[in-house]
């Protein structure tokens, strides 16, 4: 890691100490923002995509480890970041206006807490562990499976 | 139709999110399943430390909203209390009242009190029963404390009385103690004392001395506490004395009473035409 990655993951720590330490006392009828998630649509519209899908997940991790929520931030933020890379505007001189901060910043929240909601809805109805890896893994081979299968044929 | 495979670089940023997001299923799964428990115990007491800073703005909130909702329930409470008080108050009256219906022997109506007219020198009072319930002119009022007043108009349903605070109310009454007799009445002066005229003054009478109904006037039955002696005075050029007497009942707290189915005596009342036509 070099040293303006090793400074970014720190200035992204630091967010998340706020969040955690601060952010979480500030709620307004239940609500909180999501700081880690400010940061990293900034970190994205600065860096590369591959090191904003490594912070993501670090990050993610990190919050999820202090939270004892384990895998939910990490996965919707690595598939936010992942999805919507390319949709942030990147590499510009120009200042954004305050509208367009607040519109790119609402969408990307909006995106992240649909996945997170999803997958929390979805993580606690398939607790069964036999089913879920039959659904994951049995699924996933037999779909590829078939499209071998039609691939082959098609090709004959 | 070739197919061209996309190369390792192309694709890193797709195998490293598909990596990420495997583990991120696997601890999913895993804390759902209770493999990740040494490393929650760890994030506990991390997040443990971190938290403790900041728990007492979390305390002081809490202690907020607490007592918005104490101070609430404070006043729900006085009110309450204020009820209940008020409650236990009737019920004690209403249970005098009953016991005194229960020891007396005269024939007792209960009526409450719906209208008060105490400001002026021809005061009066409304109860609410009538003609329908027998309650005809002329009856007295009582209450558990003694003598209130008597009925001056019946009507269907309601009744008025005219309490001893009128000028216009007349008793005939005595001393307990002594016997004599007089007349009690009301000189519109003070609403705390009445009057006993045609006392003798040699009649000794005691301060405290209770006075009660005669029943010498055939128009309320005897020994109805009226009040007690507060003092006398000697009328000047007469042999009389007037006794001022504090009476039981306060008109201005009281809210039932009784209505006294009281019927003069038509024997008595006979006798004494007779007798004034006799002297004619």
């Amino acid at each position: 890691m070099n040293p303006e990655r090793f400074k970014n993951f720190g200035i992204g720590v630091g967010f998340l100490l706020i969040q955690v330490m601060l952010f979480r006392h500030l709620k307004i009828i239940q609500i909180q923002p999501d700081l880690i998630l400010i940061f990293l649509v900034w970190y994205m519209a600065r860096k590369d995509r591959t090191a904003a899908l490594l912070m993501a997940a670090g990050l993610g991790f990190l919050q999820d480890a202090i939270l004892d929520l384990w895998g939910l931030n990490m996965f919707s933020k690595t598939l936010l970041v992942f999805m919507s890379y390319n949709f942030i505007p990147s590499g510009s001189k120009k200042q954004l206006l305050i509208g367009q901060v607040f519109l790119t910043i609402a969408i990307a929240a909006l995106i992240h807490n649909l996945i997170f909601l999803g997958l929390n809805v979805a993580i606690q109805s398939y607790t069964g562990e036999q089913y879920f890896w039959q659904h994951l893994i049995g699924s996933s081979l037999y779909t590829a499976f078939v499209a071998s299968f039609i691939q082959l044929f098609r090709t004959n | 139709m070739r197919f061209k495979l996309p190369s390792i670089a192309d694709a890193k940023d797709h195998i490293i999110t598909a990596l990420i997001l495997i583990i991120a299923v696997a601890l999913m799964i895993g804390r759902y399943q209770g493999g990740l428990n040494n490393l929650r115990k760890a994030s506990i007491t991390i997040f443990s430390y971190l938290e403790e800073p900041l728990s007492n703005v979390r305390v002081y909130r809490r202690a907020l909203k607490t007592n918005t909702y104490l101070r609430k329930q404070n006043v729900l409470l006085l009110d309450e209390l204020s009820r209940l008080r008020a409650a236990e108050q009737r019920n004690e009256q209403l249970r005098e009242l009953l016991q005194f219906s229960s020891e007396s022997n005269l024939s007792l109506y209960p009526v409450q009190i719906v209208g008060k007219e105490l400001n002026q020198i021809t005061n009066s009072l409304t109860v609410d029963a009538g003609q329908e319930e027998g309650i005809t002119n002329g009856m007295p009022m009582v209450s558990s404390e003694g003598l209130v007043g008597k009925v001056i108009l019946s009507a269907n349903g309601y009744s008025q009385v005219m309490p001893y605070f009128n000028t216009l109310f007349r008793v005939s009454a005595k001393l307990q103690q002594s016997n004599a007799y007089g007349i009690v009445s009301w000189d519109g002066d003070s609403k705390k004392e009445l009057q006993l005229n045609y006392v003798p003054q040699t009649t000794d009478v005691d301060t405290g001395e209770v006075v009660v109904t005669s029943g010498y006037s055939n128009q309320f039955p005897p020994d109805i506490p009226i009040g007690k002696v507060l003092r006398t005075e000697p009328q000047q050029g007469k042999e009389t004395q007037r006794v001022y007497i504090e009476p039981f009942v306060n008109l201005f707290e009281i809210a039932e009473g009784f209505i006294v189915k009281f019927k003069p005596d038509t024997t008595i009342k006979n006798l004494n035409e007779d007798y004034e036509n006799l002297l004619q």
